[in-house]
């Protein structure tokens, strides 16, 4: 369906090229997974198929590239509609219309379609994705899995053969991720479409694809074919998801591809099955108390009636999917949010009675964009700024900055940091201040393996310099690794509190990984410690 | 666009916010320009979904307010003040000297020049408030899906530009709610740091939206020969320079109207032609036609009649209204 042949790619006034010479092919009702570090050109690669590469950014491809027996590359996006469809990270800044049917109607109106295929083919579409109860609701009504829907269902319902998707879930919480994936599947296997899809967390789908294409940072591909050479592939990542990690430090050949995979490995492994290890309650100063915690926007609670005490120097993770109430919770205990209950600092005092800059002094949060938090044009200003502020010795927050990510050159300008670095730059900036109390927003977002690797690793190091930290995240296996303590959301509400060891075994398709196949063991790292 | 919106198309929308701006620019008679603002709040209110209606209204009168105040400060400041007038403040003059230049900053301001300027940031006003009118009841994305091909790099354009303004507002608010976190309030040397992530955020998203709409068709065109497409493209060119010679000879000079009022004609002419070339050969369909109403052809017949008004007054033959000068 899809062939490219020695396609390089030069952004403008760089002599090194993104990637060079890539040789792939695509087959008709392939699902086919692009992953590899950040800034390895996955999303350059995904958007020269359409056209959109070289013809909405700057710099120079070079090469060809055949969909369907014609050569597209040199033709531009609006003339390859009928063929292929793309899906962007954020499809609500991508709609067009008001309501569902309209965004439907769109690309065909383009294309010319009669009124009468039309209305077949939005119905047909519609049935597909699961949207038909959706057509007359405005988009912006819609959740986030719904208006990921509504966009591919755009993207297709004009008969294009090809579907090219730049991390469809990244803002999905798991439920609405995996309904998306397994429609993807039915896509592919059931109507014939190629599914090509660029993804950071793999743990869920790589049951589902039928390839792997491997981008490392040096420009180069690796195709491999769920038939054949899986396994080569995932021994090349560095950093993968816990249950291949599992499969290589126990010697797994080959690599389990899906959770039953890896379980019945697992019980022919014959490991003990030792009871979980339940980890001693950690009692120590109370850092924080929140008791009857209550949100309200316009009536509706956003949060009720929740209490948790956090030790100091623990890390208690705020669990749920999106919508949960976790982001309120948040900015409520921040006191930037008018709320009903109790929040009490160490010293007694209410974050939200005290001003803005001596709030800083106890408790800092970072946002979902940490890098809104970055304003001056290097990262050396950055760091004297913050110092200058929190009236601090000089180098007070480079030292807290080094600590996280290592040497680094200061005279770079923040926003060309990577993600996790900028992360890592608000996090020391925020605690300069002498911030005892740390607050994130899903500070797993748009990072990849690596990214919160080292985050995991930072925030440990904080935990140990004493800082108490309270994250919210959907992300379990970030969680699993990090929190001491978990407090599970639904709708406002903790549904379960308590230790992590406690609570990640009661998730059930939400625990992790390596709970799911051992049932003994939360991380890679306990099952390793127990051998 | 909500259900009460509908009583009139997308288009009319905007042809009627477009005819109030152009009213609003055309005349400095202040009871004119507050009855544009005023008809246009009440339009807001009226027929805007409930989501948006609060928030327009609340950030179009906050810039309304702020032009007319910065209109009458900068005024006060850049002060001529022609003896004789009624003399209203007395300010004290700061003067300035380079070499043989001289500027004079502030002294005494007459009643005259905080009328004028009252006029001129009301009329600054009203023109927003018409194209805000347009922007809130009527979704500007949907006049773009049917812009005619012809237009298309300027329709890629405007998807970019018209987004741009509700997008910095979203961004604002976010950038500004974590500022708040790191707790710096408002020192100037982090002006320049609020700015670039607004922008980098708003023109990102915008461009976004650019490249959805062209991976989905827009833009796409029937099979045209070389030729055609040149002359469609000529057409309308020339078109766009006639416009401008036409409005700088009415503007500018004392040659005759009539010339200009010409030249306009010639203008619409071509570009009625290309759009026509364009229009035989577009290949776009639509799911569901929105019918133009006698309600649609009343607004516009009112609208446009009322600019008529407006603009043959510079025709001294056709000074009816001489109160409208």
């Amino acid at each position: 369906m899809i062939s490219i042949h020695q396609l390089s790619f030069n952004f403008a006034g760089s002599s090194q090229p993104l990637f060079s010479e890539l040789d792939l092919d695509f087959a008709s009702g392939e699902f086919a997974l692009i992953c590899g570090p950040t800034g390895g050109g996955k999303s350059t690669l995904l958007k020269s198929l359409n056209g959109l590469v070289p013809f909405h950014s700057s710099g120079t491809l070079r090469g060809s590239i055949q969909i369907d027996g014609q050569t597209t590359s040199g033709k531009l996006p609006h003339d390859l509609a009928h063929l292929v469809g793309y899906v962007n990270q954020q499809p609500e800044g991508a709609f067009v219309s008001d309501l569902v049917i309209e965004e439907l109607a769109f690309g065909m109106e383009q294309l010319g379609f009669a009124t009468d295929v039309m209305h077949q083919r939005i119905d047909r579409i519609a049935e597909r994705m699961k949207i038909s109860h959706l057509l007359q609701r405005p988009l912006d009504s819609l959740s986030g899995g719904q208006q990921q829907r509504v966009a591919i269902a755009a993207a297709l319902v004009a008969g294009q053969k090809v579907l090219l998707l730049d991390e469809p879930t990244s803002a999905l919480d798991v439920a609405a991720a995996g309904k998306l994936l397994h429609m993807l599947r039915e896509l592919a296997t059931i109507d014939g479409v190629t599914v090509i899809m660029i993804e950071h967390r793999i743990e869920r789908v790589l049951e589902l694809v039928d390839s792997i294409t491997y981008l490392d940072s040096t420009g180069r591909a690796t195709k491999a074919l769920r038939t054949e050479g899986f396994d080569e592939i995932l021994h090349q990542m560095p950093l993968v998801p816990p249950m291949i990690e599992l499969g290589k430090q126990l010697n797994w050949n080959p690599l389990p591809l899906s959770i039953a995979e890896a379980k019945s490995l697992w019980e022919q492994s014959g490991l003990p099955l030792a009871t979980p290890s339940q980890h001693t309650h950690i009692e120590g100063q109370v850092a924080l108390f929140v008791r009857d915690l209550e949100v309200k926007y316009d009536g509706t609670p956003a949060v009720s009636n929740l209490s948790q005490s956090l030790a100091k120097g623990t890390i208690t993770a705020l669990f749920g999917e999106n919508g949960s109430g976790k982001s309120s919770t948040l900015w409520a205990i921040l006191g930037e949010t008018v709320h009903t209950g109790t929040v009490t600092l160490a010293d007694g005092q209410d974050p939200a009675d005290l001003k803005a800059t001596e709030r800083l002094h106890h408790l800092a949060l970072v946002p979902q964009s940490a890098s809104d938090l970055l304003l001056l044009s290097s990262i050396a200003q950055e760091l004297e700024d913050s110092d200058d502020f929190a009236n601090a010795p000089t180098g007070t927050t480079e030292a807290l900055f080094i600590d996280l990510v290592g040497a680094i050159d200061l005279k770079r300008h923040p926003r060309d940091l990577s993600a996790g670095q900028q992360l890592a730059l608000a996090l020391a900036i925020q605690l300069a201040k002498g911030a005892q109390i740390l607050l994130l927003d899903e500070p797993t977002r748009g990072l990849d393996y690596q990214a919160k690797h080292a985050l995991a690793l930072q925030l440990q190091q904080l935990r140990a310099n004493g800082i108490t930290i309270l994250l919210a995240s959907h992300d379990v296996e970030f969680v699993a690794g990090l929190a001491d303590h978990m407090l599970v959301l639904e709708g406002g509400r903790a549904i379960a509190q308590g230790s992590a060891a406690q609570i990640l075994p009661t998730l059930g398709e939400y625990a992790p990984q390596v709970w799911q196949i051992t049932q003994c063991a939360l991380t890679v790292q306990e099952v390793a410690d127990a051998i | 666009m909500s259900n009460r919106a509908g009583v009139l198309t997308t288009a009319t929308w905007w042809w009627l916010g477009l005819a109030l701006a152009l009213l609003a620019s055309l005349n400095s008679f202040a009871p004119i320009q507050i009855a544009i603002c005023s008809l246009s709040i009440i339009l807001i209110a009226a027929y805007a979904s409930p989501a948006k209606r609060n928030a327009a209204l609340r950030n179009y009168g906050l810039l309304a307010v702020s032009i007319v105040v910065i209109r009458l400060i900068f005024r006060v400041i850049f002060n001529t003040y022609i003896p004789g007038q009624n003399n209203l403040i007395n300010l004290p003059e700061v003067s300035l000297h380079f070499g043989e230049l001289h500027f004079a900053f502030m002294g005494p301001v007459s009643d005259t020049t905080i009328l004028d300027a009252f006029n001129d940031g009301l009329r600054l006003s009203a023109i927003i408030f018409g194209v805000a009118m347009a922007n809130t009841i009527a979704n500007p994305r949907k006049l773009l899906r049917s812009t005619p091909s012809a237009l298309y790099e300027v329709a890629t354009a405007a998807a970019v530009a018209v987004n741009l303004a509700p997008q910095m507002l979203v961004s604002i608010q976010r950038v500004r709610r974590a500022r708040l976190l790191r707790g710096q309030g408002n020192r100037l040397r982090h002006l320049s740091g609020l700015v670039i992530p607004v922008l980098e955020d708003t023109i990102a998203r915008s461009l976004d939206l650019a490249a959805s709409m062209d991976s989905r068709g827009f833009g796409r065109r029937g099979i045209l020969s070389r030729r055609m497409v040149a002359v469609a493209r000529m057409a309308t060119l020339l078109g766009t320079v006639l416009l401008g010679l036409a409005s700088y000879l009415l503007l500018a000079t004392n040659s005759n109207p009539a010339i200009s009022f010409g030249l306009v004609a010639i203008a619409l002419l071509l570009f009625a032609s290309s759009l026509r070339i364009w229009g035989t050969h577009s290949v776009r369909t639509k799911l569901v036609l929105e019918r133009r109403g006698i309600a649609d052809y009343l607004v516009l017949a009112l609208a446009f009649g009322a600019l008529a008004i407006v603009a043959s007054q510079s025709i001294p033959a056709l000074q009816l209204f001489s109160w409208l000068r």
